[in-house]
């Protein structure tokens, strides 16, 4: 590590590499992400909680590890933050939210327990959207997270706002997020790095804090398709605890990386933002192009059908609002105040959905899901837009959440349908910040989504680009 | 009953019925945070109306929740 502009440029996996043969020290690596962290994050807030002295002590211990020859794998001796949602045994858990201020966790959550074994560095606490679901407003006890390509007023999108932050500002090499409808491919596609959710079912969400347990995902954040198979691979696997756990094999998540994908057919999911929603004509374009580079990497690219992305949209508020006032209802009632204003105004909507419309719309997401088996039966994986427009300037501003809630949310037709999806950069606007497109693979069948992302960014360079952060501070 | 004429059943809430809930559970919400509640819930009836428009009767196992992607292959 020459100096901490090196740390912005290098990504999880080559730094992976670096460690295991010897070139990196990771204590090294974890003093210079903290202090990265010090110098950048006052402009960026995506830590709620930075545990130096954990770091630092796991961080001696890797490399005492390695220097012995007990090599753990690639997340050896990296440094890594998790989303504030995720709970970690005697370091607090607070979900953003004062509701959880004094909350601290007796025990870990699976995918922490994951991480420290694979010998990860736990960076903190990041930063998120209050319980993943409101809109951040001055009473909250944290400021919300800003967009590293423009701290001025960029937002990253949300929930897992921190962990995309914290990866694009070089303050962390990867983040462990969560999606219940976009959460974990949205702040990531606005920061211009990759973030995956894998099928549901294949990441344990045992203790998690619950969005919609239905929903919910865990999911990694990095820069590349490689560093999220990384991190991928160690938090896998069936907990028989989780009850939406599947009880699949867990493959090789790099197996079918190569450069070219000469045979691969791919679905393009034109209409959810031509024609269902329209995207901004920066997005369509890099989409357009995107499909190019994959015809160029020798994939064949033809047009795909599936549901109207409405139909997505209202199975998936129904189920999610119901679910989130389920799991707060006590709480709620008894400790109203200590609630953000703008998720006071979003929990309580679940009171008043009626049963009938709860279990029609897990009905209707049955059949949801098994149209989609239907579409992606034809092709390998299937691509489609990330988001419809760029990041959107922060604002304090209350906002009527009816509106939000008419819109449909392309990222939501994962988290109903439960098919694993990436999403990753394609390009920059005119104005500087990262576009993005997705892809939707078959269900446990992340490996060849990955080596798709990856033959991508393989082949072009949009990955490589990071935000200048002294520029941005000093504008 | 076909498809054409489902169409939601109940009566749409209404402004008045949020405010007497939150009365009756003692949350202190304002004029505006209601209002703005009301209009999302208004907006979930409308899902709840068109996702009818796409269902059908007695077509699904009546229990039951695992996805196909939950299913062994």
């Amino acid at each position: 590590m020459n100096s901490c502009a090196d740390l912005a440029t290098l990504t999880l996996s080559d730094a992976g590499r670096l460690i295991c043969s010897r070139k990196l020290s990771p204590v090294e690596l974890t003093e210079g992400c903290l202090d990265r962290i010090r110098r950048f994050d006052p402009a960026i807030s995506s830590f709620i909680l930075v545990t130096e002295d954990i770091a630092l002590g796991q961080a001696k211990q890797a490399e005492d590890e390695i220097a012995k020859g007990r090599y753990r794998g690639p997340l050896h001796g990296i440094p890594y933050g998790l989303k504030d949602i995720i709970e970690t045994a005697g370091i607090p858990t607070t979900a953003h939210s004062r509701v959880l201020k004094e909350h601290v966790p007796r025990h870990d959550a699976v995918v922490a327990q994951h991480l420290r074994a694979a010998g990860g560095i736990l960076l903190g606490k990041l930063a998120c959207l209050e319980f993943a679901h409101a809109r951040p407003t001055p009473d909250q006890a944290w400021p919300q997270a800003r967009n590293p390509w423009n701290t001025a007023h960029g937002f990253t999108g949300g929930s897992s706002t921190g962990s995309a932050s914290a990866v694009a500002a070089g303050f962390a090499l990867g983040a462990i997020g969560t999606d219940t409808g976009g959460s974990v491919r949205n702040p990531a596609a606005l920061c211009g790095i990759t973030g995956l959710m894998a099928t549901y079912g294949r990441v344990s969400r045992r203790g998690v804090i619950p969005y919609s347990y239905s929903l919910d995902h865990v999911g990694p954040m990095a820069w590349t398709a490689e560093d999220c198979a990384v991190m991928l691979q160690a938090i896998a696997g069936y907990d028989p605890e989780d009850p939406g756990s599947a009880e699949e094999p867990v493959p090789n998540f790099k197996a079918k990386f190569r450069d070219r994908l000469a045979g691969l057919r791919i679905g393009w999911i034109r209409h959810f933002y031509e024609r269902d929603m329209i995207a901004d004509d920066e997005t369509r374009k890099a989409i357009e192009e995107t499909v190019r580079a994959l015809r160029d990497l020798g994939a064949t690219v033809e047009e795909a059908s599936a549901q109207p992305l409405q139909a997505y949209h209202d199975c998936k508020l129904i189920i999610s609002v119901a679910e989130f006032y389920s799991v707060h209802e006590a709480e709620f009632v008894a400790n109203f105040a200590a609630y953000g204003d703008d998720l006071k105004s979003k929990a309580f909507q679940g009171a008043f959905i009626r049963a009938v419309d709860y279990l029609q719309a897990q009905k209707q997401r049955r059949k949801l899901a098994q149209d989609m088996v239907r579409t992606i039966a034809q092709f390998d994986v299937l691509l489609t837009a990330a988001n419809f427009r760029l990041a959107p300037r922060i604002s304090n501003e209350p906002r009527d959440s009816g509106d939000s809630f008419q819109t449909p949310n392309i990222t939501a037709v994962s988290n109903v349908t439960g098919n694993p999806t990436i999403s990753l950069c394609n390009g920059f606007s005119s104005n500087g910040l990262p576009l993005a497109f997705q892809i939707i693979g078959r269900p446990f069948d992340e490996p060849n989504l990955l080596a798709v992302a990856h033959a991508y960014q393989q082949a072009t360079t949009w990955h490589l680009r990071r935000p200048t952060l002294v520029e941005t501070l000093a504008a | 009953m076909s498809e054409d004429r489902v169409a939601y059943p109940y009566p749409y809430t209404t402004l008045e019925d949020i405010r007497i809930t939150a009365q009756r559970l003692g949350l202190p919400f304002n004029e505006s945070q209601l209002t703005r509640v009301h209009k999302a819930v208004l907006s979930i009836e409308g899902s709840a109306a068109r996702l009818r428009q796409g269902l059908h009767r007695n077509d699904e196992p009546a229990f039951g929740v695992r996805l196909p992607a939950g299913e062994p292959k």
